[in-house]
């Protein structure tokens, strides 16, 4: 070409020439990813709950299943002793009380016994009518200076004045709206003070009010405090328990396990049946392509969600049947989206350019046109994550609970389902409910948000479909 | 229009054939008969059980008697649990409870969805815009089941303004339509701002404004046709969703629809009762296909004159 | 020249657009103007703003993302960036009609031709129903539409790119409008259809004395079809001549590499195509210097600190150059570069 050379002055100085950059698409899709603040924090969040998730086991403070029953419903931040419902020490055994003691030179266990007497008390127009207990009738409680009144509420023994119930007076505003209360007088026993040292994980010395036993059996419930080496020992329930009395953060921990599981296993059976479906009948075409095609739609006409319940209510719970029940529900779509892919793509140069140097037809199908619908795909896999996660959860909110060699597993759907069934009428008890809602929630919300992100970063032209 | 039509209403008695094959199969197949559950019952009464609801018989047999009698008389045999009773007498009383909830639902779905879905696309990034799709992805990430319950407790036992469960006039149907509506006025406002948002950046939209028309008459005319295309096309999938939600909505607010019926009859393995109702929503959904189907050639003439 | 007043006078336009990477400046300080009868053709790469220029002129910028920070637009005298909207509607598409580049998507798919001719007649004029739709077939029969009674209930998708666009022309002229503003009207087209649509155009701007803006890259339609042309590069007019003169003596650099880069059948037989290195500028901040100066073959040291003004040469020709320029050569040919 004769045309003159430019100073580099004159590139230098043109504050409007611009260097062109070549990016690769997914250097520039990380870019459109990273300005879009709405699926970064999805990213985040999502790789937060993942991971509390996968290592649940090490950073859930309870045993999920492990039941305080004694301990029912107790409101976030909730803190008791820690012991176990049951607890055993006997001479020369390893100690029957929580793991975390086996190191302790020396444990006191400060309990109290309460002994609880029933009455049912009848109400008659806002009037304490008659107060029974079981077999006679009185006009008022017997009630010690020591003792207290309380009545279940939700589970939980809420207190009542002591002297407030006596026939012919007014019923307390608590109680006022019912027929029949049942209360509880309280009376505590006795303070008892266990003494035990260890050696060698072995209880060497053991005494009772400091007399020396073989054995002691004391119940989780009565125990007041607790010292090991001298120091108080207390547990707290950081988001409360539930009805169960089990700790509703660890339980919603491993719930994240069995809900993200399922999501990301079923999500791969579809991924990979809809892939190579999908990229087998856009490739071939012609009358394969027509007739797989035709099952597709015949099968888009099938009212899914019920053919699985059926599926696992006819052939069990097992998780494996739920993985092959959601993704064979989930496959179509994406089948749909890689057949629209590879269509347009088959037609691109470079597969005729694989053709001539001899690929054959998986070669081009694996090798040349799967991995460049790989946007595509990642941005479908993102969303269809939150779906099934929400049909898992539908599935075990109608009682269909996921089991794993006959063990239930309690899923965020089963929590929230739990928590549904134990929700008080004045909601006193709502962080049964909402605490895995919210984890469940959070988590699709930014699942969802991840994946509109991913859309718009991936696939421009598509932008803003749904 | 007419060919497409045509190829569409060959598809329902495949796809109706093959559900109800499929489930006919599945549950034939499951272990453990429908009898097995219950209190254990002397050989000679099971037997005379198994002849009456010709369980007796080879499969094949059972299958054909099963297709035929559904085909013929559109009859879909006893249900094994409510001994004296029909399956179809039992859907036929359950049915109008689903459909009254559903068809509210829809209405409110789409009443919502369309309305915020519009202004929204319109107004993009405007604080509706922002706020009704915040609003759209809660919808879309909270399940009905948390929605439900957590409605009950503030309209119905804080506020008392509402029953809580029940379904006895037009008060009861509040809560459980909007609670069924609310994930699907989701999904439909999502497509709906989409739509409009593509269209609206089209070139014949820009040649709508060169003519001096009004923003209304060019949203309403010119715009709102192309943005509904994949509303349309939603509705049909969507509609299926909606009745499987319908399964937790009823249970949640006692409704004696068949959703809760299926969910019941599921769980204690009554299975000519699971399969008439697996097939009814089958018919349900092709129907609601079809119905899609003839809307979206109506709506888009390069359909309807195959183009 | 006719000396009457022009009836459209575009005074120092600038356009900006807000974009993630920053702000466009798509059109920075633009004068021009319509003569009343007249055809004029604004000619430049794409990108350059003149199509901006045109959508601004109709205030068909989307803003947000677009901002118009200064410049009037005078339509007989009236400023349109100061109008209330429905004054602004009732100019757009009455007094103003626009064509649009590709026929395939200017068209309403969802509409009949019938209903999106007759929405416009029955808002520019007091035609009404049967009126407006007899009016209508009328449009289409005069922009060749065969049969046009019969196919004005057709959908666009029925007609084929040539026909659509007369359809597009036909929509336009149904309001009788003083000014049409045609952008790229041919471009979407087959060779043979750009003929037969500009031949369409001119015949009926004749017959009607309208006014006419024809926004092209491609000069060869330059030529046949207008009285005068602007010269638009980066967001500004490099030069503006009436056409003859503008071929025969062109006086930018721009121009002049333009006029070198399309073959020429009165070119000496032999002589290359001259592609203009290089890409035009991205405009991404307020041009201090001339935009053409990174490409030009006679670019100085001023050019790269000073944007030279649109002037008037001694004969009243305008240009934007600091370097006069004769008959393809640098006056002081020194200055050349090696």
């Amino acid at each position: 070409m004769s045309e003159p050379a430019r100073g580099e002055t004159a590139l230098a100085a043109a504050p409007t020439a611009e260097r062109i950059k070549g990016t690769s698409l997914w250097a520039d899709a990380w870019r459109r990813l990273k300005k879009n603040r709405m699926a970064m924090a999805g990213l985040w969040i999502t790789a937060v709950m993942s991971l509390l998730s996968a290592f649940a086991p090490a950073i859930a403070p309870f045993d999920a299943t492990y039941k305080y029953e004694w301990l029912v419903t107790r409101p976030p931040g909730f803190t008791h002793p820690d012991v176990l419902v049951k607890n055993e020490l006997r001479l020369g055994h390893a100690a029957g009380v929580p793991d975390s003691y086996a190191n302790a030179r020396s444990l006191r266990f400060e309990a109290r016994d309460v002994r609880r007497t029933k009455y049912r008390v009848f109400i008659e127009d806002g009037r304490v009518d008659r107060i029974l207990r079981p077999g006679e009738r009185r006009d008022a409680l017997e009630a010690t200076g020591e003792s207290y009144l309380a009545f279940r509420r939700d589970g939980v023994l809420v207190p009542l004045a002591v002297d407030s119930l006596r026939s012919g007076a007014p019923a307390p505003a608590a109680l006022a709206a019912r027929r029949v209360a049942i209360v509880f007088l309280c009376t505590p026993g006795e303070p008892v003070v266990i003494e035990a040292t260890q050696e060698e994980g072995r209880v060497v010395s053991l005494t009772r009010n400091g007399r020396p036993e073989e054995r002691v059996e004391f119940d989780g419930r009565s125990v007041r405090r607790v010292l090991a080496d001298g120091e108080e020992q207390a547990r707290t329930h950081l988001l409360g328990t539930d009805g169960g009395g089990r700790d509703v953060l660890s339980r919603t921990l491993y719930g994240g396990r069995i809900s993200l599981l399922v999501g990301l296993v079923a999500t791969l059976v579809s991924l990979i049946i809809g892939v190579v479906y999908g990229a087998v009948s856009g490739y071939f075409g012609g009358w394969l392509d027509m007739a797989l095609m035709a099952i597709v739609d015949v099968l888009y006409g099938i009212p899914y969600m019920f053919l699985v319940i059926l599926l696992m209510v006819t052939f069990g719970r097992d998780i494996v049947v739920l993985f092959v029940a959601l993704g064979a529900v989930q496959w179509l779509t994406m089948a749909r989206i890689v057949r629209g892919q590879i269509l347009s793509l088959k037609q691109k140069e470079f597969v005729e350019a694989a053709r001539m140097s001899g690929t054959g037809h998986l070669g081009i199908v694996f090798g040349h046109l799967i991995p460049n619908t790989l946007g595509v795909v990642i941005v479908y896999t993102t969303l269809t994550v939150p779906a099934v996660i929400l049909q898992e959860s539908f599935l075990a909110f109608i009682g269909l609970t996921v089991e794993y060699q006959g063990r239930s597993l309690a899923s965020w759907g089963a929590l929230v389902n739990d928590g549904v069934r134990a929700l008080s009428s004045d909601g006193g008890n709502s962080w049964v409910l909402l605490v895995p809602s919210l984890a469940m929630a959070v988590t699709l919300f930014s699942l969802n948000f991840l994946g509109d992100g991913l859309r718009d970063a991936l696939d421009p032209q598509q932008r803003g479909r749904t | 229009m007419g060919q497409f039509l045509a190829k569409r209403l060959l598809q329902v008695p495949v796809v109706l054939w093959v559900l109800v094959t499929i489930s006919f199969f599945m549950v034939r197949l499951a272990p453990g008969g429908p009898f097995s559950g219950e209190k254990r019952m002397p050989k000679e009464i099971e037997q005379a059980m198994m002849a009456k609801y010709h369980l007796d018989e080879s499969l094949p047999r059972q299958y054909a008697r099963f297709l035929w009698d559904l085909v013929a008389h559109g009859d879909l045999g006893p249900s094994y649990k409510h001994k004296t009773r029909t399956v179809n007498e039992i859907i036929a009383h359950k049915l109008p409870y689903s459909l009254t909830l559903g068809g509210l639902a829809t209405v409110l779905a789409l009443w919502l969805g369309l309305g915020a879905g519009i202004v929204a696309g319109i107004r993009q990034n405007s604080r509706f815009d922002y706020a009704s799709m915040a609003i759209a992805m809660v919808g879309l990430s909270v399940p009905a089941f948390v929605v439900g319950p957590l409605l009950q407790l503030a309209f119905s036992m804080k506020l008392g303004w509402l029953p809580v469960s029940g379904w006895d006039g037009l008060g009861h149907m509040v809560l459980p339509s909007l609670t069924l509506a609310l994930p699907f006025a989701a999904r439909i406002a999502r497509l709906t701002r989409a739509g409009m948002l593509e269209v609206i950046h089209q070139d014949y939209i820009r040649t709508a404004w060169a003519k001096g028309l009004s923003e209304r008459v060019i949203v309403l005319r010119h715009a709102l046709r192309g943005a509904l295309l994949p509303v349309v096309s939603f509705l049909g999938p969507g509609i299926a969703a909606m009745l499987t939600g319908s399964l937790v909505v009823e249970r949640i607010f006692g409704i004696p629809g068949v959703g809760s019926e299926f969910v019941e009859s599921a769980l204690n393995r009554d299975y000519t009762l699971v399969m008439g109702t697996v097939i009814l929503y089958g018919v349900l959904l092709v129907v609601m296909n079809l119905l899609v189907d003839i809307v979206y050639g109506f709506l888009d003439p390069r359909i309807r004159y195959g183009a | 020249m006719s000396e009457s007043a022009p009836v459209l006078q575009v005074e120092d336009l600038r356009v900006h657009f807000k974009t993630d990477e920053g702000k466009v400046h798509a059109v920075n300080g633009v004068s021009f103007h319509v003569n009343e009868g007249e055809s004029l053709a604004i000619v430049g790469e794409s990108g350059c703003g003149k199509s901006v220029t045109n959508m601004a002129v109709l205030r068909l910028i989307p803003m947000p993302p677009g901002e118009i920070p200064t410049g009037r637009i005078l339509y007989r005298g009236r400023d349109l960036l100061n109008m209330r909207n429905d004054e602004i509607r009732a100019v757009r598409g009455g007094r103003i009609s626009m064509i649009f580049q590709d026929p395939m998507t200017s068209l309403n798919p969802f509409l009949r031709i019938s209903r999106q001719l007759t929405e416009s007649i029955e808002l520019h004029t007091p035609l009404r129903g049967e009126a407006a739709r007899a009016r209508a077939i009328e449009v289409l029969a005069q922009v060749g539409i065969p049969e046009p009674a019969a196919r004005i209930d057709s959908y666009p998708h029925e007609f084929s790119g040539g026909m659509r666009q007369r359809v597009m022309i036909a929509m336009a002229l149904s309001t009788d409008p003083d000014l049409l503003i045609a952008d790229e009207p041919t471009t979407a087209l087959d060779v043979t259809i750009q003929a037969q649509i500009l031949q369409l155009i001119r015949r009926l701007q004749r017959e009607r004395g309208m006014s006419l803006v024809l926004i092209t890259h491609d000069l060869a339609v330059v030529a046949g079809l207008c009285t005068r042309v602007v010269v638009m590069y980066g967001g500004t007019v490099v030069e503006v001549a009436p056409v003859d003169d503008l071929f025969a003596d062109p006086r930018h650099p721009y121009t002049l590499a333009l006029l070198r880069s399309v073959p020429r059948l009165d070119a000496p037989p032999g002589r290359a195509l001259e592609p203009i290195e290089g890409l035009p500028p991205k405009l991404m901040s307020e041009p201090r210097n001339c935009p053409f100066a990174p490409r030009c073959r006679f670019v100085r040291d001023r050019c790269l600190h000073e944007a030279p003004p649109l002037e008037a040469d001694a004969d009243g020709r305008l240009r934007a150059c600091f370097v006069p320029i004769r008959a393809g050569q640098a006056v002081d040919a020194a200055e050349e570069r090696p």
